[in-house]
Order: C-alpha cells, then sequence, then structure tokens
C-alpha cells in the first residue's frame, strides 16, 4: 500500500514556488498547511528547521525530505514543493535541491512514521521516479506519479 | 517519457532557460577544487576527447578549479612492443626498470601536452605538470609487501608511492585561473622519478587539496553491486563490505581503495563516473543526475540515521 498517495492530494502540492532558500520554502509550506490544516505557520517552520539542524534532509540528486514532529497532530500529513530553481541544502553531495517531500507527523512518532520516511527515500532513490516526477507540469499529474509508483 | 531535444531544434528562449537552470549548481561548486582522473575511452576516442576539454574549460571559466591527472593508458605497452623493450614481470606486475621508464615518461609527456592543447582549444588555460616541477610530488620506491617465505618485498624498479604533496604550486596555478594537467610521476630524496599510479596521485591530490570531489572517469557505468546493478551512492564503510564480500575486484580495487582513502581524509565526495557519457563531466557537476557511484565517508547527513536520532529524541522526550 502506497503511504503517499493516501495523504498526499493535488491540492497538498505547490509547483513552480519562488523561493531561494530552505526557509522560504518551509513558510510556504507553513502557510499551506495553515490553509490545509489549520496549523500554526511559524511552529511549522521552527519544527522543520529543528529537524534540519541534526543534518540535511537532502537526499542528493536535487531531492529531500524534510519532515517534523507536530504537538497536537493526530495524523500524519504531507506536501510536495517544487521550487522554480533548485535552491541550496547541504544536501550530501552538495548539489542545490529543487524537490521537496514535506512530510509532518504527531509528536510520538512511531516506527510506522519512519517506514514511511523509508518507504520515501526508496522512493526517491530511484533515477526513473526523480525523472519523471520532473516531467510533470500540474499537480494532479504530480499527484499520479506518486500513486504509481513502484511501478512493476 | 522523456522527449528526446536536439539543441538546434530548440528555441533560444528554451536555450536561455536551460543555462539560467544552471546558476544555482555554479553558485554550489563556485571556487570549489575539482581533481579529475581522466582516463579510459573518454581519452582515446575523438568525440568524446573533444568534449571532454570542452567540459574542463567551461568548469574553470564558470569559476571552478579543476585539476586533470592522468595516466599513460594502453599506449605505454603498445609503444613498449613497438620499441622491442622486453618487461620483466614480478607477481604480474611490470618491473620499471630505466628503459621502460623512459618509455612511460615518453607516452604521458606526451599525453600531457595533448590534453593541454585539447582544454586550451576550448579556452581554458591548461598548465602541464610532473612532480618534477617545482618538485611539488615526493616519491619513495614502492616495495610489494613480502608473501609466503619471502625475505624481503618485491622490487618493481622505478615504480613509486607519494611521500609528500606540496599544494604551493597548484594554488598559485589556480590562484591565475590557469588549469593543471598532471602526470603520474614523483621525485625520489636523490632526484630519481618515479612512476606512480595515477588513481592514487588524483585521490592524493585531492586530499592535500581539500577537494569538494575527486572524480574518477572510467569505462564502467559506476560501482556495480553482485548482479551488475549499479549502486548510486555508497558510504565508506559500504565500500569496506563489497571489499569484504568480493563484489569489488579486478581493476576496480585500486580505484575503490583510493577513493576510501580520499573521503576519510576530507574529500567531500568521491565520483565514479561513466566516461564514456558524452559532457560526462558537465552533467555529473551541474544537473540534479550524475553518472555514476557517489561515494562519501560515514560522517556527514545520512537521512535515516538522522531520523531515527530525531525520532528517539521524541520517546524520551
Amino acid at each position: 500500500m502506497n503511504p503517499i498517495s493516501q495523504i498526499l492530494s493535488a491540492d497538498d502540492i505547490l509547483l513552480d514556488v519562488d523561493a531561494l532558500s530552505k526557509t522560504r520554502v518551509f513558510e510556504e509550506v507553513g502557510r499551506l498547511f495553515e490553509k490545509r490544516h489549520g496549523f500554526v505557520r511559524a511552529q511549522v517552520v521552527e519544527d522543520l528547521c529543528a529537524r534540519e539542524k541534526l543534518g540535511s534532509t537532502g537526499l542528493g540528486h536535487g531531492v529531500a525530505i524534510p519532515h517534523a514532529r507536530i504537538k497536537g497532530l493526530r495524523r500524519a500529513v504531507a506536501a510536495y514543493v517544487r521550487t522554480r530553481l533548485p535552491i541550496p541544502f547541504d544536501a550530501p553531495d552538495g548539489k542545490p535541491v529543487s524537490d521537496m517531500l514535506i512530510l509532518l507527523v504527531p509528536e510520538q512518532a512511531t516506527d510506522e512514521h519512519l517506514q514511511i520516511l523509508a518507504w520515501c527515500a526508496q522512493m526517491f532513490g530511484d533515477r526513473r521516479f526523480r525523472e519523471q516526477l520532473r516531467m510533470c507540469g500540474a499537480a494532479s499529474d504530480v499527484h499520479q506519479q506518486f500513486a504509481d509508483w513502484p511501478q512493476s | 517519457m522523456v522527449p528526446v531535444m536536439s539543441l538546434t531544434a530548440i528555441t533560444s528562449a528554451q536555450k536561455a532557460r536551460i543555462l539560467a537552470e544552471a546558476l544555482p549548481y555554479i553558485r554550489s561548486f563556485h571556487g570549489q577544487t575539482f581533481v579529475i582522473k581522466y582516463g579510459g575511452n573518454a581519452m582515446t576516442e575523438p568525440a568524446l576527447k573533444a568534449s571532454f576539454g570542452r567540459d574542463v574549460a567551461m568548469l574553470q571559466l564558470v569559476g571552478m578549479n579543476p585539476i586533470v591527472v592522468h595516466g599513460g593508458g594502453p599506449q605505454i605497452t603498445d609503444l613498449l612492443e613497438k620499441m622491442g623493450v622486453k618487461s620483466i614481470f614480478r607477481r604480474g606486475m611490470r618491473v620499471t626498470d630505466d628503459k621502460t621508464m623512459n618509455v612511460v615518461e615518453m607516452v604521458v609527456g606526451e599525453l600531457n601536452q595533448e590534453i593541454v592543447g585539447l582544454i586550451n582549444q576550448h579556452g581554458g588555460k591548461a598548465v602541464g605538470l610532473s612532480g618534477q616541477d617545482g618538485h611539488f610530488i615526493h616519491a619513495k620506491k614502492m616495495l610489494l609487501p613480502p608473501e609466503g617465505n619471502e625475505k624481503e618485498g618485491t622490487d618493481l624498479g622505478l615504480v613509486g608511492d607519494i611521500e609528500r604533496i606540496d599544494p604551493e604550486l597548484i594554488d598559485l596555478l589556480h590562484s591565475k585561473a590557469f588549469i593543471p594537467v598532471v602526470m603520474p610521476i614523483g621525485v625520489g630524496p636523490e632526484g630519481e622519478a618515479y612512476n606512480i599510479n595515477a588513481d592514487v596521485v588524483a585521490g592524493r591530490l585531492a586530499e592535500t587539496l581539500h577537494a569538494e570531489k575527486l572524480i574518477l572517469m572510467t569505462n564502467t557505468p559506476g560501482v556495480l553491486d553482485k548482479n551488475g546493478k549499479l549502486i548510486t551512492g555508497l558510504t565508506a564503510s559500504e565500500i569496506e563490505g563489497l571489499f569484504a564480500d568480493g563484489t569489488i575486484h579486478g581493476g576496480m580495487l585500486p580505484k575503490l581503495s583510493s577513493a576510501l582513502h580520499a573521503v576519510r581524509n576530507g574529500v567531500k565526495s568521491v565520483h565514479v563516473i561513466d566516461g564514456r557519457v558524452p559532457n560526462a563531466l558537465l552533467l555529473e557537476v551541474l544537473t540534479s543526475e550524475g553518472v555514476g557511484t557517489m561515494i562519501r565517508s560515514d560522517d556527514g547527513p545520512h537521512f535515516l540515521a538522522d531520523s531515527l536520532r530525531y525520532f528517539g529524541a521524541a520517546g524520551s522526550a
């Protein structure tokens, strides 16, 4: 069962975002989650930044999976952001990042949440997936790419 | 599917956009040092040679500091045969006597000038160097460690190991926008020249210069697993695992030993790339997708381990 397509709807997907830094992306995400789920925007930014301090969530190849535990959250939520140009991210390969899957999980994070992260890391590790994702011009196509992985 | 586009078939606006998209990569690597070990088909096929010269010139012109290191390739064996020089082999390795060393110096010297020319034709300012120049590569005689009931190590003649590299000459050239092209010849305490493995020279240069990347150009897609599938990323300890279980063998062994040593001694990442791919260097440095295997140390961000730590902190809070 694909854990991402269940929680990522087309409304959670932002394409061609004009952000030039990690923090600006997190602010956009905070705004989105505020609108979609009633979160406190500043809290989302702060919690995402706290996780980055432990080590960049960049995976290399221009992709990253920023994530955070959020107080009071009952089930995991996700967003996908693609910036117009890749932004500095301290990724392991030194390359800037343009494609980010953002995951927010309850404060009492469980093994299940760690497994979702591992699953996402594996998905983004698939070159064909990354390339197809970058070809998507509309939020609905992005959503479909996530739903279709892994391909047989 | 990815549409196949010819560069002549896209509009000026699209071309401009492609160029603009390179900016974040140029910015990330501006002023960074890249040591490139040149070899394999990229050094013998005319189209790939031209593409290499262009790529290196471009990387320098957009603000990076490339250094090229090369060996002699198959040309050494060819010329030895042509000149009728008989080689002595000990434990499968050729002994470099004075005659052989002359041939080695002749072949690598000629290749060196050819590579300098390739880069200069495309607007780079390449300078050919051997370890003799400014005495920047200090070498010593290499002895193969004794095996079985041998009392002493095996002598391979003028085959050397690196004692020390002085970075001043390379720094000076980089400060004036020159591109050093280095042949793997080092100098011993008595002024004698030694032939050194080019992968080793590239690795040690990268360490001495605290390079951002060491790029090894090969004739393979990268490091392959037991099933022949490309491994795109490896940590130092994962490489050791592949040594131990025999996945890595043959010509890949010395390359990856160099890579392992480099990432453990301050080189940010090592890339084993497919030199048969046109513009392999530009793909590796200026686009999100590389063309081979990236190797890095056990330090630095490791996504799942860091997340586990982060979630662990949740449990104890």
